[in-house]
């Protein structure tokens, strides 16, 4: 069966007529993720029939359950979504509906003594971290940008750049509610718990945030719909209400308060072509940073990253490359005084040695690097994540490889995979026409946990065009196929969607045990098909193509 | 049941195939100590006991229970305590507390991946001899294997956030006898200890695949899989500590200062325990317990400062500080020893270092030979209320007060409290006996009806816990069918 008129109208009952619709335009909306031009990879195949049946607006747990027993009745697919920031809240098949969470949106509780909320769906996390940080407590922020659904980041993926202690996605997730893909509620944490509150995760017996994620991804929305969730908060020492100067595009936050403190740090090497050896001093900087347990935020950001997040325009962007801000890649470190002044200062000084020591230099307040990433950049990432700039150069960008494991095997596969990327340059002219020097060198550091483990992307930047993008994804593809012939710990994040069926026989047959789940929990693969696996989504050839063959 | 299963001597036999016949048991003594734990009633005879020695061996056998449709229980401590390896339905008790390799030390990476019959003293040993330590919970039993201490979560004394998950990553048996590798040591199926060498990876990525099993497994009681070796976060040893105390008549007037504390991360290991459990602990003679309780504060912080590598006096100096500045806001007295235990400070920062090793009965067990837990997480605003409920609990059962032992440890910097409290009683008499478990059942009823958070969920517990869960427990069942169709691993632990 598909999505009838008889459904409709029982979403209608369900919702209000005022919060469903089909009305072509509104759906279009909800048919493309908006950094990828139409026709690359699945959208080729399925074209308008991308557009979804209808967009269906649930404003509580009971109405979310009573949309997926009527999936269930009329057996059509459903795809929950956050703010639709990734391509996984997007239809894979005709006859979708998407389930649109705008009217959840309530922060349920703040709770300021034992550091966490309950939110609803809809709650982006630039509403609440203004909230949290009135009372001395802020979350990290996705380089997607603040503006997306903090539930949906937590519950699905989560890579910060300012996640030094508090880790990512999978670490700040609490207890959490879920519909599963039948309509039955589960909850896990303590929330579970009539009158135990929604302070805490695991339990009672397995956490079922073992269920819910599984690595880098979770489900993405293949497993039901998180309907609320608890999370951390973390003890912030800046002011109440984020300070900011300017207006518009020129609005900048240029100081946190006394008890912040940032710092830019470099290495007297030559980039490129010492670039192996600058990454490897990072490492060291971090290792050293990691043992003494001290700092907020500490991160490689890449040349790259350093151009596209700092600029304000195009113009910006490009004038900057022109001058040369950005030599090379930096290290960005934060201290935070939470202790007190004394513990800051403390700090200040064992980062000294510790630079010394690896042989770094302090980038200084007047060298234009430090004037646009601290001044302009630094606190807003705090805020904001403001990834959307990282499609300022090309209006779309691609990750070209990305890994877990050490800060030691992150530089590995960073030197690894960017050497891929400038064979096929130079063999093969692939990405010829991406935005160069940005797509060939560098890679975002970011570890995690004081250094208990890291994460990197490194990114290239094609025009938003089909053929660009076809050559990104052709890239990745050979990066992938070289991580595994390589064995690198990269191979084991992949497991998203197809790649299940790729990858599964390589890593104890995981890719049964996830189907298997999928067919006791969604027998009907009604919920977000394709995620967590479906081989047919994208078509054999286009896999090999992503495998690298 | 694939092959119907003729007789005991039958299984022994393929049993005693794969681990040798020495290792084998099915009779005797030896049965009976498999047949209890320490800290609880529950009983259940297993028919087999398999002494292991080896990864291939706990496959060989889980394979084995498959073909032949018999239980399987994993234990890896010598000692348990809550009845999670007294099997529910007989079968094979697979000890795996010989495997006791340490497979590998990575000081950089700040792990270290071993087998499971690892205890922490073996551990410790190893790690501190290279100026590491192991995270440890409160003094645990000797014979207390790391592996199932991390599977069973006990809380850990460093309430610091990113060591309050310590999994990294980790070899299973699958229920359906497969190897599986999780997080980054997925990407080779060589042995654990053989993974880096064939790949690129450092065993630090502890998420994936498929499931994020570092958190599927703990509190399953082996229900999804056994492990055969994992690696654990482990911390870099200070080179300068000091203890502090701040005694406190009532637990309501330690939960500002206290949250204070954590909020403003000032020191390392932290804990509240009661006199009872205080002098439990740092009594040097049995007969000293009573005295010294009496002379303790009846509520004590422990706080320890630490120094590392860097620049450790100007540290101690600014964390000193921070507690003067504690001390005013809230008109406490530090105190760097306790009264009638003068050297209480060089005492605990011993016990907090190792495993209880006094050669004696175990802490817990030492007021009068035994002793029955109840134990839960709380909000530390809401401590106050739970301890209310013990105390009515323990006045409604006739239990002394003043022999109720309670700890309280934060976890991650005061986001949560672990909270317990023990009854002691004396294994020899029975009333007393019946007294402890009247208490901790009393206890246990009032506390999850005010909303006390039963996290880890055994024995008599389990219907208490779950029966109001809503679809829980149901959602756990549907993951064991899907992992284990068979029903062969640790079956009706969970409460199917
Ligand atoms: C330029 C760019 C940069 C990015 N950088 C980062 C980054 O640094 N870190 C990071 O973590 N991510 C990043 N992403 C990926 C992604 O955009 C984010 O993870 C983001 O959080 C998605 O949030 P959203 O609200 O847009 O969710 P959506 O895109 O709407 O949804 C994300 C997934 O979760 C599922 N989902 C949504 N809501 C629910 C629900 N209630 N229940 C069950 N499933 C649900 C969806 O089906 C979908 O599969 C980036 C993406 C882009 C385009």
């Amino acid at each position: 069966m598909a999505f009838t008129e008889m459904a409709y109208k029982a979403l209608q009952d369900i919702v209000g007529s005022e919060n469903v619709s089909n009305d072509p335009a509104i759906c279009q909306a909800y048919s493309r993720v908006q950094w990828l031009p139409s026709g690359v990879l699945q959208r080729e195949r399925c074209g308008l029939a991308m557009r979804p049946a209808c967009v269906v607006m649930p404003g509580s747990t009971q109405e979310v359950q009573r949309i997926l027993q009527v999936a269930n009745r009329y057996t059509f697919p459903f795809v929950p979504r956050g703010s639709g920031f990734t391509f996984s809240a997007f239809p894979t098949l005709a006859g979708t509906i998407v389930i649109d969470p705008k009217r959840m949106d309530r922060i349920i509780e703040l709770n300021e003594k034992d550091m966490y909320a309950v939110i609803e769906p809809y709650v982006s996390f630039v509403g609440l971290q203004a909230e949290a940080m009135k009372c001395g407590l802020y979350t990290p922020t996705p380089l997607a940008g603040s503006q997306v659904s903090c539930l949906a980041n937590y519950s699905w993926h989560g890579a910060y750049g300012n996640s030094w202690i508090t880790g990512i996605g999978a670490q700040n997730l609490l207890g959490f509610e879920l519909v599963l893909p039948d309509g039955e509620v589960v909850r896990s944490g303590s929330m579970a718990c009539p009158g135990a509150g929604s302070f805490w995760n695991d339990g009672p017996g397995p956490d079922l945030r073992g269920f819910l994620r599984s690595g880098m991804f979770g489900h993405a929305g293949g497993m039901g719909v998180v309907t609320k969730i608890s999370c951390k908060l973390w003890p912030y020492a800046g002011p109440a209400e984020f300070p900011a100067e300017g207006t518009a595009n020129m609005k900048f936050s240029s100081s946190l308060g006394e008890n912040w403190k940032w710092y830019m740090i470099k290495f007297p090497l030559k980039y490129p072509e010492q670039e192996e050896q600058e990454l490897r001093k990072s490492a060291e900087l971090f290792y050293e940073m990691g043992r003494a347990e001290i700092g907020e935020v500490a991160t490689h950001l890449a040349q790259q990253f350093l151009y596209t997040y700092s600029s304000v325009t195009k113009q910006d962007l490009f004038d900057n490359m022109k001058n040369d801000v950005f030599p090379s890649g930096f290290c960005v470190v934060a201290l935070q005084g939470k202790t007190s002044p004394d513990q800051l200062a403390y700090e200040d000084r064992v980062l000294h040695d510790i630079v010394k020591k690896v042989g770094g230099i302090f980038v200084k307040e007047d060298e234009p690097a430090y004037q646009v990433w601290i001044k302009r950049a630094a606190n807003e990432w705090i805020r904001f994540g403001n990834a959307q700039r990282l499609s300022r150069a090309s209006d779309c960008f691609s990750i070209g490889s990305s890994n877990v494991d050490s800060i030691d095997q992150i530089v590995y596969e960073i030197l690894e995979s960017n050497k891929v990327g400038r064979d096929l340059l130079k063999n093969e002219g692939l990405g010829k026409d991406f935005v160069q020097p940005l797509s060939m060198n560098g890679g975002w550091i970011s570890p995690q946990e004081y250094g208990y483990w890291c994460l990197h992307t490194t990114d290239v930047f094609p025009e938003q065009a089909v053929d660009q993008c076809n050559q990104a994804i052709e890239i990745i593809g050979k990066v992938t196929k070289s991580q595994f012939e390589r064995r690198s710990a990269a191979a084991a994040i992949h497991m998203i969607g197809p790649a299940y069926d790729l990858f599964g026989p390589m890593m104890g047959d995981v890719h049964l045990i996830v189907k298997g789940l999928k067919r006791e929990f969604d027998p009907g693969n009604l919920s977000n098909p394709g995620y967590a696996t479906r081989p047919d989504v994208v078509t054999p050839e286009e896999l090999a193509k992503m495998m690298g063959h | 049941m694939a092959e119907a299963l003729q007789t005991m001597q039958d299984l022994s036999g393929k049993v005693a195939g794969i681990v040798g016949s020495a290792r084998v048991f099915t009779a005797g003594d030896l049965l009976d100590k498999y047949s209890a734990n320490e800290g609880c009633s529950q009983t259940g005879r297993p028919d087999i006991v398999a002494q292991v020695s080896s990864r291939e061996q706990v496959q060989a056998l889980v394979r084995l229970a498959n073909e032949c449709g018999v239980p399987v229980v994993p234990r890896s401590s010598v000692t348990g305590f809550y009845g999670g390896s007294v099997p529910e339905q007989g079968g094979i008790v697979i000890d795996m507390s010989g495997m006791k390799k340490i497979l590998r030390i990575d000081p950089k990476n700040r792990w270290a991946l071993f087998e499971p019959g690892v205890t922490y003293g073996e551990l410790q040993a190893e790690l501190n001899a290279k100026g590491m330590t192991a995270l440890l919970p409160l003094a645990p039993h000797p014979d207390k294997s790391v592996i199932t201490s991390c599977l069973e979560r006990e809380p850990k004394l460093m309430p610091k956030h990113h060591l309050d998950e310590t999994i990294l990553t980790m070899e299973l048996v699958l229920p359906t006898g497969g190897f599986f590798h999780t997080g980054s040591m997925a990407v080779s199926q060589e042995p654990p200890e053989k993974v880096q060498a064939a790949a690129h990876t450092d065993l630090c990525n502890f998420m994936g695949p498929g499931l994020d099993w570092f958190r599927l497994l703990p509190g399953s009681l082996g229900a999804y899989g056994i492990v055969t070796a994992m690696n654990v976060k482990i911390a870099v040893k200070p080179t300068m500590q000091k203890l502090i105390f701040f005694g406190f008549k009532n637990l309501q007037d330690a939960v500002e200062p206290w949250y204070h504390l954590l909020h403003k991360l000032i020191g390392d290991e932290c804990l509240l325990l009661n006199s009872r459990y205080l002098a439990l602990l740092l009594a040097k003679e049995p007969g000293d317990i009573s005295r010294l309780q009496a002379g303790l504060p009846p509520y004590t912080i422990i706080l320890n400062l630490t120094a590392g590598e860097h620049r450790p006096e100007e540290k101690m100096a600014y964390l000193e500080k921070a507690v003067q500045d504690a001390a005013r806001i809230f008109q406490l007295q530090p105190m760097e020893s306790l009264p009638h235990a003068q050297d209480a400070a060089a005492a605990l920062q011993a016990i907090l270092s190792k495993p209880w090793d006094d050669g004696g009965a175990y802490w817990k067990w030492r007021g009068r030979g035994a002793s029955r837990e109840v134990f839960f997480l709380t909000q530390l605003q809401r401590a106050p209320e739970f301890l209310r409920e013990l105390q009515s609990a323990a006045a409604g059962s006739g239990y002394p007060i003043s022999d109720m032992g309670l700890y309280l440890q934060p976890k991650q910097n005061g986001r949560a409290f672990y909270m317990e409290a023990g009854f002691s009683f004396s294994p020899d008499d029975p009333a007393e006996k019946a007294r402890a478990e009247q208490v901790q059942g009393e206890a246990s009823r009032g506390l999850v009806d005010k909303g006390a958070f039963f996290y880890r969920v055994y024995g008599p517990w389990t219907e208490l816990v779950y029966g109001r869960t809503g679809n829980l427990q149901k959602t756990l069942k549907r993951i064991k069918h899907t992992l284990d169709p068979n029903n062969i691993l640790n079956p009706g632990k969970l409460g199917f």
